[in-house]
């Protein structure tokens, strides 16, 4: 082939994109305790979602605190290490929500789960980190992954039975609290967090999702699925979908819903 | 032990109790004598792993819709099945634009055609899945209300039009507009069904179909009304007695001769009404100047954001 015509071929720069989108519901409560974030800038994604615990506004408070918290502290901060970052970033906020007062002075008693993704769009890798019971999902060719733990007392039960430190009758026994969380931040000295140890390599049509409990105690993972791929060509039809279809399936009261959509193209 | 999986009828797509094969009890379909035709998917098949088939209840060319039961997400579904047998290259641009169409109708979200969930192509077609609405269809209707007066007709059938002239506006063809593609959703009609333009169809060709039915469900005909008998002797004899204005809409629009009339037109001389309620379109929640400002003030140059805080 002549070099000459080899340097006329026009060459397209293929530009890696993380777009991203967001429902929230209040479901069937009387307060929206759930928070989330999606900030674009030319570091890379930031997507946070938050779901808070406590009486009255006190869950809204810490829930609203802590993303707030996060997308500050990640515009000023120069980040060399994305992954110390969100460490440090959970425990700082851990004890500020942990110090939430009310108007009189009075500790909240508030607390909030957390689950962030950080995307570095150019070079095409995510890290993240996780407390409570909000998820994150990796899905990739039409298969589903939940890639982080519910930080509650079933964790516990399941790994004491496992270890056969309990018997069946005993996790039975205890069974009725295992939706409590063993881990949130508000909870004063959080250890127990679920984070990557490399950053995972995304591929192209990658979808992360980030969610709060209300949206899988209603769906199915075959659901979540089904919703996403049904929707793929708009994902941000696909976030209302799934908010819209958490409440139709509710079997009971339905919780506070927030569904983060981040699409890697 | 064996659980029997539930039998559904296959038109309403309802669980029906055992022993009542036969005929639906909820709904009084016929299932043992249904037959689908050639071509079309047997009732009770599981197509792409997913939607229990049941009925084909609207055959228009290459085109099938069928009562079907989504399993995934558990719900009753219309699904038109788009099978291409023609081994041409014109197949893809056919699929090409009938996904086209079912992807915009998605986007578009009216409130007069069914919420569209998917579409998607399937070997050599495609197939489009829809809010299932309801199992009474115009056709019914009509079999059950016999002759209706033009103010009746045109107020039933306002829904359809108005779906046509948004589907129009946005370069869209429905392509088959007919009885059994009107269904009834709560108090009124909706048209459900397109085909796009893959089924070689015009916004004309909508618009004449529309007239047809409109003109079908005054005389309480379940079967399209011929040209010929619109363009003939019952426009020039008025039989329906319709207004000046409407008589003239429809002698036009048959009229070889005449101008190409548009869903635009029918709906200012049948309804006088020119512009549509669009409803309120969603606007995207502005992001919070806080945040905003504190990344201007940190010399921050933010892409994008999205947040729910205030």
């Amino acid at each position: 082939m002549c070099p000459e015509n080899e340097r006329n071929i026009p060459t397209r720069k293929y530009d890696p994109a993380m777009r991203f989108f967001a429902s929230s519901i209040v479901g069937t409560r009387k307060y929206q305790q759930d928070s989330y974030a999606c900030i674009d800038t030319p570091e890379g994604v930031l997507a946070v979602v938050c779901d808070g615990m406590g009486g009255l506004e006190g869950g809204e408070r810490a829930s609203a605190l802590a993303v707030r918290t996060l997308v500050e502290d990640y515009i000023s901060g120069s980040i060399a290490d994305i992954r110390k970052f969100l460490r440090n970033e959970v425990i700082r906020i851990d004890t500020m929500v942990a110090k939430l007062c009310d108007d009189n002075g009075r500790p909240l008693g508030a607390g909030t789960t957390i689950a962030a993704v950080y995307s570095d769009t150019e070079k095409g890798t995510m890290d993240w980190i996780s407390v409570g019971d909000s998820k994150i999902y990796v899905i990739r060719n039409n298969t589903i992954q939940c890639i982080v733990r519910e930080h509650n007392y079933r964790m516990m039960l399941n790994d004491m039975y496992m270890k056969g430190e309990i018997t069946l009758e005993q996790y039975r026994g205890e069974e009725h609290k295992a939706e409590a969380l063993i881990s949130f931040l508000g909870i004063g000295n959080v250890s127990l967090m679920d984070e990557n140890e490399a950053p995972i390599k995304l591929m192209q049509g990658d979808i992360v999702l980030i969610c709060s409990d209300g949206l899988y105690k209603s769906l199915s993972e075959q659901m979540i699925l089904a919703v996403i791929s049904d929707n793929y060509f708009d994902m941000q039809r696909a976030a209302d979908e799934l908010t819209d279809a958490a409440l139709r399936y509710s079997q009971r009261s339905q919780d506070n819903t927030t569904a983060v959509i981040l699409q890697y193209s | 032990m064996n659980v029997e999986p539930e039998k559904l009828c296959i038109s309403c797509m309802r669980p029906i109790p055992a022993g009542s094969e036969e005929k639906c009890p909820l709904c009084g379909f016929r299932i043992s004598s249904y037959r689908p035709e050639d071509g079309q998917l047997e009732p009770d098949t599981l197509f792409e792993s997913r939607y229990h088939v049941g009925a084909a209840y609207l055959t228009d060319g290459m085109f099938t819709s069928y009562s079907a039961y989504d399993k995934i997400m558990n719900r009753r579904v219309l699904l038109r099945v788009y099978s291409d047998i023609d081994e041409g290259y014109e197949r893809f641009s056919r699929r090409g634009r009938f996904l086209d169409t079912y992807k915009r109708l998605a986007v578009m979200g009216m409130v007069s055609f069914p919420t569209v969930y998917t579409c998607r192509t399937c070997g050599q077609g495609a197939y489009a899945v829809c809010e299932y609405v309801s199992e009474s269809t115009l056709s019914q209707e009509i079999a059950k209300t016999g002759r209706m007066d033009f103010e009746g007709a045109k107020s039933l059938l306002l829904p359809v039009i108005v779906t046509l002239k948004l589907m129009h506006d946005e370069r869209l063809v429905h392509g088959c507009v007919c009885a059994e593609a009107v269904r009834r959703k709560d108090k009124t009609m909706v048209l459900c069904d397109a085909s796009g333009s893959a089924g070689d169809k015009f916004a004309a060709d909508d618009v004449k179909d529309f007239l047809r039915l409109l003109v079908g469900v005054m005389y309480g005909s379940r079967t399209p009304v011929p040209t010929e008998f619109i363009a003939g002797a019952f426009s020039k004899a008025n039989e329906l007695s319709l207004p000046p204005d409407a008589l003239e809409c429809i002698t036009a629009a048959f009229d070889p001769s005449g101008i190409e009339i548009t869903s635009d037109y029918v709906l200012r001389k049948l309804y006088h009404c020119g512009e549509i309620a669009l409803g309120v379109k969603k606007t995207p929640p502005k992001p919070p100047e806080s945040v905003l400002s504190f990344a201007v003030s940190e010399g921050v140059k933010v892409k994008g954001l999205i947040t729910s805080l205030s």
